[in-house]
């Protein structure tokens, strides 16, 4: 039995361990979204709140990453429209960079700390197949699912996100 | 990796609720509940007035056939609905754009193909008889978007505008099967204004219904509440 399945029956060790695994790529991801540190952990705590309150839509047998990031870029839009916060694209502090590692592949181009600077320079909204694809490990099928969009377009848009992304860089350092 | 630790707050929150819970069944078994609203409305509507006198001149096929067909596509639709309000399960935009005009289609091909088989109407047809198949579709089709809505705002939808047509436009459609078993008017300027209205005010009903529950969740949200809960 899954991680969610002994969690959907009432085992709270299971929310434990899936708090310890989910919370860190889902905090990066609202993050990058949010470009406010403080602001991401508010979101993260009701994303969770919410994933609690909604545990059961989670179906038993599938992924469980789709299901929490779409959660959490839903609370986050709900926040959006709440509170009518502007996007705010103002450099991040190092430590309010999100804790993700920067897989290999990436960390061949550049480090972690360029690569969400460039994000914010590039923007979010088109960053986002790129976040959830290299940063957070979703697959492109379920990037699909959580954005509402076709499994070509998040893979066109997460390739022109990293050449508008390599732009930026190459700009910056030259 | 490292693992993150749980927050003492939020674990005291989950903790206060932690309840076994039973997952939601797929969304075509709920969207069942949408079809058994549907049987028993022809029941009734076969018990009280029968189908219209024109139905045996269309023939089985073109009476029941493309009735069952306009059911069928009304809960495909509702299922497709239920899908979209759970979390991770998107269906892209033009995917979804394309089911609702494959539904805009079915209902059109039936209007068709019965003004086709069937005699012109010796009169033109009046307002009242209009107004009369707009309630009466629109009496059919409530309450499976009602349920719909219902069942939507029960899993979690992300998008609820776009889970809230599905359902309009397949409870539409459901309405339209059935009203094309008891309208005697086969007309097709009275079928496309009147029917096809029908299904697009439903669908405009649905997207409306999303409207407010998304504007519900975000006024839930600015409160420190939630909806869900």
């Amino acid at each position: 039995m899954g991680l969610m399945e002994a969690y959907q029956g009432g085992d709270v060790t299971a929310f434990e361990r899936l708090y310890s695994a989910l919370a860190p790529p889902l905090l990066g991801y609202l993050r990058a979204l949010t470009q406010d540190a403080s602001l991401a952990d508010d979101v993260l705590q009701d994303t969770f709140l919410q994933m609690h309150r909604a545990r059961h839509t989670f179906r038993p047998g599938h992924p469980v990453k789709p299901w929490a990031f779409a959660i959490a870029r839903n609370v986050f839009l709900m926040h959006r429209r709440a509170r009518g916060r502007r996007e705010r694209r103002e450099v991040l502090a190092d430590d309010e960079l999100p804790q993700w590692p920067v897989r290999a592949a990436e960390a061949e181009i550049v480090d972690r700390e360029t690569l969400l600077r460039g994000v914010a320079v590039v923007g979010r909204e088109r960053c986002e197949e790129l976040l959830l694809h290299h940063l957070a490990g979703l697959s492109f099928r379920e990037i699909a699912g959580v954005l509402g969009i076709s499994e070509g377009a998040a893979k066109v848009r997460a390739h022109r996100a990293m050449a508008e992304l390599k732009r930026v860089l190459r700009r910056d350092r030259g | 990796m490292t693992g993150a630790p749980l927050p003492p707050q939020l674990r005291r929150l989950v903790e206060e609720d932690l309840a076994p819970v039973r997952p939601l069944p797929p969304p075509w078994v709920r969207a069942l509940v949408a079809l058994a609203w549907a049987v028993a409305a022809l029941l009734v509507v076969l018990v009280v007035g029968g189908v219209h006198a024109d139905a045996g001149e269309l023939g089985v096929l073109l009476a029941w056939g493309a009735a069952a067909v306009e059911i069928l596509a009304g809960f495909a639709l509702i299922a497709l609905a239920l899908r979209e309000a759970v979390p991770g399960a998107a269906l892209p935009r033009a995917a979804l754009a394309g089911v609702l005009l494959a539904a805009a289609l079915v209902a059109a091909a039936t209007a068709v193909l019965t003004w086709v088989r069937t005699a012109p109407p010796a009169s033109g047809c009046s307002l009242r008889a209009g107004m009369a198949c707009l309630a009466t579709e629109f009496a059919l089709g409530v309450p499976a978007l009602v349920a719909t809505v219902l069942l939507a705002v029960r899993a979690l939808p992300v998008r609820p505008r776009w889970a809230g047509v599905l359902g309009g436009v397949g409870s539409g459609l459901l309405a339209d099967g059935l009203q094309h078993l008891i309208c005697p008017v086969a007309d097709l300027s009275h079928v496309l204004v009147w029917h096809v209205g029908a299904i697009v005010g439903l669908g405009c009903a649905g997207w409306w219904a999303g409207w407010g529950v998304e504007r519900w969740r975000a006024r839930a949200l600015e409160r420190g509440t939630t909806w869900a809960s």
